[in-house]
């Protein structure tokens, strides 16, 4: 079977026994989605390609990637997010507050191969999803996901309660919860 | 110790030490709480997996041409971590040894990386390729085929082809050649001719040699056509045919 067919704990396993065409497989599956965080979370090209560049690098070098942990999907986003926010120095250390107390609960990845057009296919549901949600809750969650603001940052940027910027956060969380449901208890 | 209420409060409860919204002794008790009650994890799980969804929504980003390249170029120059045995040991005493000879090799290497990269594109491409070639044949073997022989008009005389009717999987297959490729915009439609009507039956564009293998549906109107007819259109649907019939055919045998 080629590798390009097989699913991602299948092509890590190649990537752990060092064949670079592993790694040129998960860039063509992920590379898009580590690009796009990174850009936006950097904010020019340069810098979000670099991040890109380390992302990958980190994957190839560390192997720390770990199926009974989350989908390939959720490692890459979320250390292209940590990166970047390391990046961000001013709030680096709040940062590794937050992982410090934060243990991971994702479950095994059944490891469906996502390919580019499900990516695709999945972005413009979570972006439809997203589009539904009140304004502020927008605002609070991306200020804090892509900004790595604490609450008071927020609340004290939009001038509001630091319990409401709480408050606009989970009841985002859980309405995207509520809408995407049937792609959060798929396996992925 | 924070107050657990109904499932609602410790929905919200979950949601904000996903979010990292906790202080240390809310954290605390979190986790003393999933302790306590291991089914409250599965939540936590699927808020976690909805959070890693939220970045999706960002618009679609164009990669840099070069960064993938790039990637795997800085990669071969390192070996992957759980490869660092004695290969890799190996390897760094013949650079030591072999100085500049070592990293002539190590360029070397770093080129076939790429050349068994590009490699592997082309064989998937190539798979993709064979594999419609054999699921067109599986189709002309099924039995109660009927075939059409096409010819081009006057207006482009060299082309030819056939096109098979496989009316056990619902499907006409067009094999046609020297068409001439069209302007962006226009599109080549086929149209099945039954009782003086003619019923649309697929769109396709030939390939820069003016080659066409395309599989269409097969609609329930068309299997009484005895002919067909091939136009030029202009790319928005219309259900009829506007413009010049560039090819038609008929049941032959």
């Amino acid at each position: 079977m080629m590798l390009s067919n097989q699913t991602d704990t299948e092509v890590f396993q190649a990537l752990r026994s060092g064949n670079l065409i592993a790694l040129g497989i998960f860039y063509d599956r992920y590379g898009e989605i580590v690009y796009r965080v990174a850009l936006r979370m950097l904010g020019n090209a340069q810098e979000a390609e670099d991040l890109s560049q380390e992302v990958f690098l980190h994957l190839w070098r560390s192997g720390t990637y770990d199926s009974q942990r989350g989908s390939m999907l959720a490692f890459l986003t979320t250390l292209t997010r940590s990166k970047a926010i390391d990046r961000h120095r001013q709030v680096r250390a709040q940062w590794q507050r937050i992982q410090r107390w934060q243990r991971n609960f994702l479950t095994e990845s059944e490891s469906t191969l996502i390919d580019k057009v499900a990516l695709k296919e999945i972005s413009c549901r979570v972006r439809a999803a997203l589009a539904e949600l009140p304004a502020n809750q927008q605002q609070v969650l991306e200020m804090a996901y892509y900004n790595g603001l604490s609450q008071s940052e927020i609340a004290e940027a939009l001038n509001m309660p630091v319990g409401t910027v709480k408050t606009y956060k989970r009841k985002g969380l859980l309405k995207l919860r509520e809408i995407l449901q049937d792609l959060v208890e798929w396996q992925w | 110790m924070v107050d657990f209420g109904d499932s609602e409060e410790i929905k919200e409860l979950l949601a904000s030490y996903v979010l990292g919204d906790l202080t240390p002794e809310e954290v605390a008790a979190v986790h003393q709480l999933l302790n306590s009650h291991p089914e409250l994890k599965a939540e936590v799980s699927s808020l976690q997996k909805t959070l890693a969804l939220f970045p999706l929504a960002l618009p679609e980003a164009e990669l840099p041409p070069t960064l993938g390249s790039r990637i795997l170029q800085a990669a071969s120059g390192t070996v992957a971590s759980s490869t660092a045995s004695s290969s890799n040991q190996v390897r760094r005493r013949l650079t030591a040894l072999l100085g500049i000879a070592g990293s002539v090799a190590a360029s070397v290497v770093l080129g076939l990386g790429f050349y068994s990269y590009r490699l592997h594109q082309q064989v998937i491409a190539t798979q993709a390729e064979l594999s419609h070639y054999q699921e067109t044949i599986a189709l002309l073997r099924q039995p109660s085929n009927r075939l059409l022989s096409i010819q081009g008009t006057e207006a482009t005389p060299a082309a030819s082809g056939s096109l098979v009717v496989v009316p056990k999987s619902e499907t006409i297959v067009l094999a046609l050649q020297n068409l001439t490729p069209l302007p962006k915009g226009k599109i080549y439609r086929l149209w099945g001719v039954a009782d003086g009507k003619k019923i649309y039956c697929g769109e396709f564009k030939p390939n820069p040699q003016g080659k066409v293998l395309v599989e269409l549906p097969l609609d329930a109107e068309m299997s009484d056509s005895a002919s067909v007819v091939i136009t030029v259109e202009p790319s928005q649907k219309l259900s009829y045919p506007t413009g010049e019939t560039v090819m038609t055919g008929s049941i032959s045998l």
